[in-house]
């Protein structure tokens, strides 16, 4: 299979992806009470105000033309007006979503580093006490829910030793950067400003670990058995009887086979991490996606639950793109044969 | 001969004991074996599954996870080293150094993911003071060496990309990378074609005579250990039971396993009459039964067998074997003699009813292709041509073996027939119906009267269903029978086949690999079938069981009166059980005819270098080195002219030419037109045609 072939599949999908979505949004938003118009002209609105409101936000139009309406506005970038914050929903998502995809990446980012090692030295020193404790750590990681273990967080690094900030993404002691990325790590870094680099760093490590901790079970775990299972292979015992070293043999040889099938997992994780971020962000008071669109389900602001749920698709599905191309990098059968 | 059993032997194995624990107890895998080579010797290590050859071999280089396994006695010296002493460390300077391994399955034996040239350097650089361009300098010689064509552009592909006789070739290159002392080789040949076997043999022969390094060689196969081997050390149940020079073990054996074990391959038997077979099961090695391990098995068992045998000296000879038959001052051993004559040798069976020569199905023209890959489109970048063009008749009655190596069709074939693989061209007639054009009611119906029985009984059953459901569920499917029906028929069933009907409840994990092939059997018989497909059905059994298999399989078939479409690699097999034979290669059939005559004097090329590289017990003889180059071709890119030339030695003028099937003499069909040309069969000297085996009872060397 050709890289072309893969990234062409994936474009496909994405297309039907993005298709279904809006539909199923749309449908839904039309099936539920609750009118849209009434909302946004708010309770004492006259039946008149509230009848031309719906005239300018085409609600009065049949329903596969407010359909096109909505796709070819959103072919031009244009992902409808939010009803509750009255800005355009394009905008709330570039301020809003930076921040979450940069909370999940932190988090994922810790999960690796620390799982693939734990998953590693669990595997060769099998049944030994490093064994026990990794496998105590994963299972404590799998089975502690994050808002628990944020509150505990905060309680004792801000509540006890006052060490980090409980909340919000930077200190008040110091500007913002200009807006890049949105994600402050970056453009703290690219405006050269090191202080508000440690500030926001400070303020992402106890949400980033919280939302982190539950998926590094996940991968001690799958790095474990899948080391384990390699470990057991043909060739492992070929380099053993060539008499490479132990070190030869684990990073050599095996780690990056085991790798391979943990790769789709790292897909699969980064989707359940923006999605889980919800409950860390609120315990957090991060501003990020996870309090936007619980507010904008409140006011049933389809908009912006519409708009969030398409590019959150159109994430996952590019995501997955760059999982497989990942795993024909680390595959070569993969890569050429098909 | 006796003169190896010195100190300084590269590998000297005393008396080892090795243990797994389980949770069910010790099980004694290594009980008090000794084992020795001598420098520059070739010895032989065989034994059927569960013998503890492997172990064994693992053992000496100290392979095993230390913690599933503990040595509780004995001492293994390698090269005057005590390798139970050995660090860690020190054993790594030792493996791939001074004692290198290869082993069964080169199509996982390296590393998918790195580059064949790493992973040579890397061992390489390991043991020896080189730069990276020395490694690589030396890899290509080392590749040269192993006749390996543009060793450049193999030292940048990944395993993948190679064939298992180039992967093989690569680990042999691997293990004589930094010249070894001993050469460790567990079944290294046991998942290659014949051919590709002949090949491997004599370049590993050939290079271990070069560096001097002494061999031991795990194999379950006599044949090869008659072709390779100085001595021969047979194994059973953990324990070395013979030893010997290869011709007293082979030709001579005194022990009454290497006997049976020997009697019942299928090469010295009378064609088409049941193999002797040995009794019962291998005992357990958690709590085997006191005394000799083959006692419950053997015919000649006495009073004295209830305690341990030594290995026992024949006189006047090297060897020695671990029964008591061997000492002349056993009183009983007249007795046991006597009554081991006496036990039952097969009865032969009656003649066979003659073919009547009707046919039953006709395979016509049929051409079967694979698309591979896909380009940016998803279209096919290739086709895999898979049959080119194949032509049986297979007439009510007879046996039709199908013989061919990997990748020459004969499982498509196969499957075609099946009604499971729609061809891409031509058709398959059953009982004057074209199978693959007829409406699904009448397919159905036409189905319950040809089965398969395929190669591997552990993943052809469905592992959560009683046996006695999976026997009789094509009853369910196609006549509804009740579940009170079905399991009258599936004791029935049971009998026929030789499977205890009062196991019927259990499943199918708690039967051996022979008795799975039965209960196979007995699944393709519910629906008493006219035609059964036979996909390799011995080809993952034990010698000893495929005996068993093959008795039965004749004895059903006469029973039946079945037509049998028996698909092998084992011309030995073939040779056995077949009435005519069709030669396959490439998707086509080279060679068709009696299955005697084709073997006797085969007469198209490649069916010559078929049987040329089958290896024999009754051929003492060096490994040919003239058909070391060649494999099978790309079948993606199929050749214009006969699909054999470039591997022939006969090719001439007009072999440009696609060949087609022609009638030769004997009725034969033969693909080439150059066969009536050809010089006689055998058309080069076989080695010494030697001796053939006569396995006597024990006493005739014994009390020499």
């Amino acid at each position: 299979m050709s890289f072309l072939y893969v990234i062409r599949r994936r474009l496909i999908l994405l297309l039907l992806v993005v298709i279904g979505v809006t539909i199923i949004t749309f449908a839904i938003s039309h099936m539920i009470p609750g009118d849209p118009a009434r909302l946004m002209a708010g309770d004492r609105a006259t039946p008149e105000i509230v009848q031309s409101m719906r005239t300018r936000l085409g609600l009065d139009q049949p329903l596969h033309l407010q359909y096109l309406n909505y796709v070819g506005s959103l072919l031009q970038g244009d992902l409808g007006t939010s009803i509750r914050t009255g800005r355009p929903v394009a905008d709330d998502l570039v301020r809003f979503f930076p921040a979450t995809i940069e909370l999940a990446a932190v988090a994922l980012f810790f999960s690796v580093l620390a799982g693939v090692p734990l998953g590693v030295a669990s595997a060769v020193y099998r049944n030994r006490w490093i064994d026990q404790v990794s496998r105590t750590i994963s299972v404590t990681g799998i089975s502690t829910p994050a808002f628990w273990l944020g509150l505990l967080l905060i309680m004792l690094f801000y509540g006890r030793l006052d060490w980090l900030p409980s909340s919000g993404r930077l200190g008040g002691d110091v500007t913002a950067p200009p807006f890049v990325t949105g994600m402050l790590l970056i453009d703290t870094l690219l405006a050269g400003d090191l202080a508000a680099f440690r500030s926001a760093l400070s303020h992402i490590l106890l949400p980033a670990f919280t939302l982190g901790f539950v998926h590094l079970g996940v991968v001690t775990r799958q790095i474990r058995s899948s080391m384990l299972e390699v470990l057991q292979e043909d060739y492992v015992r070929t380099a053993k009887a060539g008499g490479l070293s132990r070190r030869q043999i684990i990073f050599g040889h095996a780690l990056r086979n085991a790798l391979i099938p943990s790769v789709t997992m790292l897909g699969l994780a980064f989707g359940d991490l923006l999605y889980g971020a919800v409950l860390t962000e609120t315990v957090f008071a991060w501003p990020g996606m996870g309090n936007y669109v619980v507010q904008s389900i409140h006011a049933l602001d389809f908009p912006a639950i519409m708009g969030f749920t398409v590019v959150a698709s159109i994430a996952y599905v590019l995501i997955n793109l760059l999982v497989d191309l990942t795993y024909m990098l680390l595959d070569p059968q993969i890569r050429s044969v098909g | 001969m006796t003169s190896t059993h010195t100190a300084d032997a590269p590998i000297d194995l005393r008396d080892l004991k090795l243990e797994f624990p389980t949770y069910g107890g010790a099980v004694r895998a290594i009980d008090g074996v000794s084992i020795t080579v001598g420098k520059g010797e070739v010895v032989g290590l065989v034994g059927e599954s569960g013998s503890g050859k492997s172990v064994t071999a693992m053992s000496i280089i100290r392979l095993l996870p230390p913690d599933s396994q503990r040595v509780v006695g004995g001492r293994i010296s390698v090269l005057g080293r005590d390798m139970l002493k050995l660090s860690e460390g020190e054993l790594q300077s030792v493996r791939g150094d001074d004692v290198a391994m290869v082993f069964q399955e080169p199509m996982n034996a390296l590393n998918p993911t790195m580059r064949i040239g790493d992973q040579l350097r890397q061992v390489i650089r390991r043991h020896q003071k080189a730069t990276e361009a020395e490694a690589t300098a030396r890899a290509l010689e080392l590749l040269r060496d192993m006749r390996i064509g543009d060793p450049n552009r193999v030292l940048r592909n990944y395993p993948f990309e190679l064939s298992g006789g180039m992967r093989q070739r690569i680990l042999l290159a691997m293990a004589f990378s930094c010249r070894p002392d001993v050469l460790i080789a567990d079944e290294p040949t046991t998942a290659l074609d014949v051919t590709i076997q002949a090949q491997v043999l004599a370049l590993m022969q050939q290079k271990a005579r070069e560096t001097g390094s002494s061999v031991l060689f795990i194999t379950h196969d006599m044949a090869v250990v008659a072709q390779l081997c100085d001595r021969v050390h047979v194994m059973y149940a953990g324990q070395v039971v013979e030893q010997g020079t290869t011709e007293e073990v082979l030709y001579t054996p005194q022990h009454p396993y290497t006997q049976a074990l020997l009697r019942s391959l299928p090469e010295l038997a009378e064609p088409q009459q049941p193999l002797p077979t040995i009794q019962g099961m291998v005992p357990n090695l958690i709590d085997p039964p006191a005394g000799c391990r083959f006692r419950e098995r053997c015919h000649f068992s006495h009073q004295r067998c209830h305690e341990m045998p030594d290995m026992l000296q024949a006189s006047g000879t090297g060897r020695s074997a671990r029964c008591w038959l061997l000492d002349p001052d056993n009183p009983e051993r007249e007795d046991a003699l006597e009554k081991g004559r006496q036990a039952q040798v097969p009865a032969p069976l009656p003649p066979a009813a003659a073919q009547d020569g009707d046919s039953l199905l006709e395979v016509q023209d049929l051409k079967v292709r694979f698309p591979v890959g896909a380009d940016w489109r998803g279209r096919p970048r290739a086709f895999v041509h898979a049959l080119n063009g194949v032509d049986l008749v297979l007439r009510r009655g007879e046996t039709l073996a199908v013989v061919g190596e990997s990748g020459c069709g004969k499982s498509t074939l196969g499957q075609s027939i099946m009604g499971l693989l729609a061809p891409t061209a031509g058709r398959v007639v059953f009982a004057g119906k074209d199978l693959h054009n007829l409406p699904p009611q009448q397919m159905r119906e036409l189905r319950r009267r040809f089965q398969v029985v395929f190669q591997d009984p552990q993943s052809s059953l469905n592992p959560r269903m009683p046996v006695w459901k999976a026997i009789t569920e094509p009853l369910l499917v196609a006549e509804g029978l009740s579940a009170r029906a079905r399991r009258d028929r599936a004791a029935e069933l049971a009998r026929q086949v030789g499977l205890n009907p009062d196991h019927l409840e259990r499943y199918p994990h708690e039967f051996s690999g022979g008795q799975r092939q039965r209960i196979a059997i007995a699944r393709a018989l519910a629906l008493q079938p006219d035609l059964l497909v036979l996909d390799e059905p011995t080809s993952a059994l034990d010698v000893s069981v495929q005996a068993q298999i093959l008795n039965l399989l004749l004895r059903l078939k006469q029973e039946f009166g079945l037509t049998y479409l028996f698909i092998t690699h084992d011309v030995s097999v073939v040779r056995h059980v077949a009435d005519r034979v069709a030669v396959m290669y490439l998707g086509q059939v080279v060679e068709l005819g009696p299955a005697q005559k084709v073997i006797e004097a085969p007469q198209h090329p490649y069916t010559r270098t078929l049987l040329r590289s089958v290896p024999e017990l009754s051929r003492r003889r060096e490994l040919a080195p003239a058909d070391l180059h060649g494999e099978l071709p790309n079948n993606t890119r199929l050749p214009s002219s006969c699909f054999f030339r470039e591997r022939c030695r006969y090719a001439a003028a007009g072999c440009g030419e696609p060949q087609s099937l022609t009638a030769a003499p004997d009725q034969r069909l033969v693909r080439c037109h150059r066969s009536a040309e050809l010089p006689p069969w055998p058309d080069e000297q076989l080695g010494d045609a030697g001796q053939t085996p006569e396995i006597p009872a024990p006493e005739s060397t014994a009390s020499a």
